[in-house]
């Protein structure tokens, strides 16, 4: 009985990344002038950020619904697989609360664990690929969420944003809102940590911001994994990378798009290191 | 005299801080670049006031107890770099004679001796030509004395040790040759030891030769220009405005303010001329002004006031918040936070600036009002962190927060707590735990401060923070646009006064007749391309409209760059700018 990977679309996995470890990608919905799309499915990014910057009221996202995800889970276990679904952060997203909805309403007989990976975007994706190899290695249901949890603390994301206005219209600006307010123009430097965004630092442009970020994804080497970000300046995602050839070869890199959910929040021109380190 | 009592010392460290005071204008006015920043005598002449009003009671501990108290007075009371200088000389000084009732020769070729050391300890790298020469020579003419019967023998010979050495400082140091002056805290070291042995049996202070006039007939010239703006009032009102006439002829306005105010700056055309003064009564002035045309832009500022604010004996005040009281959402605002940031800020826009970036607390100060460490330790006290990073923003100011970075903030050192043992001196043992910490990100220019203080992160730890400071200020490039306060030839520019001068990282590169032109040309020296950010920040002098000029043409010539627009209202500084 082997075991099988679910997430959601806010894990911003490039399709062939998610293939390639059988991984199964439930979309979250993102609203765009009252029109309801499925992230990944009806919309791809080009469409979304062309959307983002034209519509005339800024998008909203929502969680898979319960039955979306029971879905999932019902077509892996007919299959006979048992299932770890890993997810957006829940201060972040209602997505793992509708994953534990539908464990639940699978009965006790399932053999499903539901994690919070306290995380966003493609950090949420490098622990979905890692606890699929772990799959492979045959590890237990068990043994496999306990090996998620231990790497929990030691995945991170940094993102720089070209501006904090769209996370603040969609009402996750949280403690990174400490940097709203100055007359000066900058390019906002934030983490996810502990399941939420935090404010780390204010660059005054890209070109400076994108090597804070190779710095500071410096501090957890050694890196295990290492994945960059962008939303619509693959340019951005290249230097970066070029720039953390130190820490990690280069062609080990996942390099992949903020996609409709997490574009959302970041808006264009944004671009980010996720990892998992040693600290 | 054979032996040196505390009363007698007590004495002659007052005439050393009379031998200051008749001379701070002719230091501050010896500086090596014509900008208007030379506050050298102040600075050791508020240091020393500080010592002296600390000064132990020569009746209870004899001498001991006057170097005691000088010492932590120098110590806390330290302003600029020469200050920070002068309070280690006196601390390594006072050594031998802690304990004592009187002194011998012997002792004080002991202090002198000690005192040098501590001196070039207190600098990084010592360089030669500086006040470290000054205080050098004068070990050694002590040590030649150690048979001396009378104490004031070995001042009088550490004096004219002093002057011989002074006027060696610009064949030790080029950049002073250039500029054609000595080296100012080196001049306040002879006024020092001049005035300690005019009460030790040396002649009055009136009388007293300094070496002025050796300055001017050997070696490098003091032109007259130089001695007559050292002579200058510095106070009263600094009085600024706008003349639209017609047929306005600058040079007879020049002259004729001339006649009734100092610091005369008169630029423009025969339409439209700008004018700057500094005037004890700024009516005649203003009248005078009315008789050419039509006045407007009118500010008139007390300067004395100013000087009394920054320099009073009370703690700094900082600037209150204006209208951006610090909210609570604002990094560093929290009143129990582990870390918080303080900044020392030359104008209360750069004060709302720093704020807005998540300083908890502002110290004001700048060029030409460099705080004390009481002042720093102060604002470090109320911004209510347990660890505290001090942003100095001045080259001239980091010397005096790494002082109060070895104290903490309960203004007691924490090396030598020994005077005042107060009930908490065995609190602790080893590692002072729990204990507030005050740490310096040495920012030497205010955009180096703000950018330090975007990268501030209370959350992470301070080693993180001031890692991200200096990464932050690593690569920012800061310019500085003001008017040359005389004529100047420097790094290959000629410079006459009144003219405008752009400096980059302090060097200058440009001088033209408008700031704005001046600006640009600075800005020229960069590699600018539209990966770059650059900030102006206008100041006093400037306004709104022509900054955005400025910023408009820059983003002509470099189509796709940032510019930022910002209000300074930082005094002297048309124009502070940083490109990122």
């Amino acid at each position: 009985m082997s075991i099988r990977i679910v997430t959601d679309s806010s894990a911003d996995l490039p399709p062939e990344v998610a293939s390639q470890w059988e991984i199964t990608v439930v979309p979250c919905n993102v609203v765009v002038d009252d029109v309801t799309y499925k992230d990944g499915v009806d919309i791809s990014a080009d469409e979304f950020y062309k959307k983002l910057t034209s519509s005339a009221r800024p998008p909203t996202t929502s969680q898979p619904s319960p039955a979306d995800i029971q879905a999932v889970y019902q077509k892996l276990m007919d299959e006979g697989h048992q299932v770890v679904s890993i997810h957006v952060s829940g201060k972040l997203s209602g997505t793992v609360n509708a994953a534990e909805q539908a464990r639940t309403a699978l009965g006790d007989s399932a053999s499903i664990a539901v994690i919070d990976s306290q995380m966003a975007s493609l950090s949420l994706g490098l622990l979905a690929v890692s606890a699929a190899k772990l799959a492979r290695e045959g590890l237990s249901l068990e043994e496999l969420t306990e090996a998620v949890h231990t790497e929990l603390p030691l995945t991170h994301c940094v993102l720089a944003l070209d501006t904090l206005e769209y996370l603040q219209k969609g009402g996750r600006i949280g403690k990174a809102q400490a940097f709203l307010g100055s007359m000066l123009s900058v390019k906002p430097i934030l983490k996810v940590q502990d399941g939420e965004v935090h404010p780390v630092e204010r660059p005054r442009n890209m070109d400076r911001a994108v090597r804070r970020l190779a710095e500071l994804a410096g501090d957890y080497a050694p890196i295990r994994q290492l994945g960059v970000i962008y939303s619509t300046e693959p340019g951005r995602a290249d230097t970066l990378k070029e720039q953390l050839g130190d820490l990690f070869p280069a062609d080990e890199v996942i390099t992949s798009r903020f996609g409709p959910t997490l574009g959302t929040y970041v808006g264009p021109k944004a671009v980010g290191v996720a990892l998992i380190g040693s600290r | 005299m054979e032996s040196l009592n505390g009363e007698d010392f007590s004495a002659a460290l007052s005439g050393a801080v009379s031998c200051l005071e008749r001379h701070r204008d002719l230091i501050n006015a010896l500086n090596v670049f014509p900008v208007p920043d030379g506050d050298t005598g102040t600075n050791m002449l508020l240091t020393m006031r500080a010592g002296l009003d600390a000064c132990g009671d020569p009746a209870k501990g004899g001498l001991g107890s006057v170097c005691a108290g000088m010492a932590d007075g120098l110590f806390l009371g330290a302003r600029g770099n020469s200050g920070v200088i002068l309070s280690q000389f006196f601390k390594g000084f006072f050594g031998p004679l802690l304990g004592q009732e009187v002194c011998g020769p012997p002792d004080l070729v002991t202090a002198f001796q000690q005192a040098s050391e501590a001196a070039y300890r207190a600098v990084g790298k010592p360089v030669e030509g500086t006040m470290l020469s000054v205080i050098k020579a004068m070990s050694a003419a002590a040590q030649d004395q150690n048979q001396a019967a009378d104490v004031g023998v070995v001042w009088k010979q550490a004096f004219d040790r002093a002057k011989a050495a002074l006027a060696l400082t610009p064949s030790q140091l080029p950049v002073l040759a250039e500029a054609g002056v000595v080296d100012a805290g080196g001049m306040g070291i002879v006024a020092i030891v001049g005035g300690i042995w005019s009460r030790l049996g040396g002649p009055d202070l009136e009388t007293m030769d300094l070496g002025i006039d050796a300055m001017q007939t050997g070696g490098p010239m003091l032109d007259q220009d130089f001695i007559n703006a050292s002579h200058e009032a510095t106070w009263g009102y600094c009085t600024q405005f706008l003349i639209e006439g017609e047929g306005l002829f600058l040079d007879q306005i020049r002259d004729d303010l001339g006649m009734a105010a100092e610091s005369v700056v008169v630029v423009g055309d025969e339409d439209r001329v700008r004018v700057h003064v500094h005037a004890l009564d700024p009516g005649p002035v203003l009248s005078y002004a009315v008789s050419l045309g039509q006045m407007s832009q009118i500010k008139i500022e007390n300067m004395s006031q100013q000087n009394r604010d920054w320099s009073g004996d009370a703690p700094a005040e900082p600037v209150p918040p204006e209208a951006n009281p610090p909210q609570s959402n604002h990094p560093g605002s929290n009143p129990s936070a582990e870390i918080t940031l303080v900044a020392v800020a030359p104008s209360a826009g750069f004060d709302k600036l720093f704020r807005q970036a998540g300083c908890a607390a502002v110290i004001s100060g700048g060029q030409t009002m460099n705080p004390s460490v009481q002042q720093i330790l102060d604002a470090a006290g109320e911004s209510g962190g347990k660890s505290v990073i001090v942003l100095p923003n001045n080259r001239n100011i980091v010397a005096s927060a790494e002082q109060a970075a070895q104290l903490d903030f309960s203004g007691s050192s924490s090396e030598d707590s020994s005077g005042d043992s107060g009930e908490d001196s065995n609190e602790d043992s080893g590692e002072d735990s729990g204990a507030a910490s005050l740490h310096v990100a040495a920012t030497v220019s205010v955009p180096q401060g703000v950018a330090a203080a975007l990268a501030f992160n209370p959350q992470e730890s301070i080693e993180h923070n001031l890692q991200a400071m200096n990464a932050a200020i690593r690569g920012l490039v800061t310019i500085e646009v003001t008017q040359a306060v005389r004529d100047s030839d420097l790094d290959g520019i000629s410079v006459e006064a009144g003219q405008f001068i752009g400096l980059v990282d302090g060097k200058i590169v440009a001088a033209g007749q408008t700031a704005e032109a001046v600006l640009l040309e600075a800005l020229a020296t960069q590699n600018l391309t539209d990966a770059r950010t650059v900030t102006l920040y206008w100041g006093m002098d400037s306004s709104q409209e022509k900054c955005d000029e400025a910023a408009a043409e820059i983003e002509r010539e470099v189509p796709g760059i940032q510019v930022d627009s910002i209000f300074g209202g930082q005094p002297h500084y048309h124009y502070l700018a940083s490109v990122d």
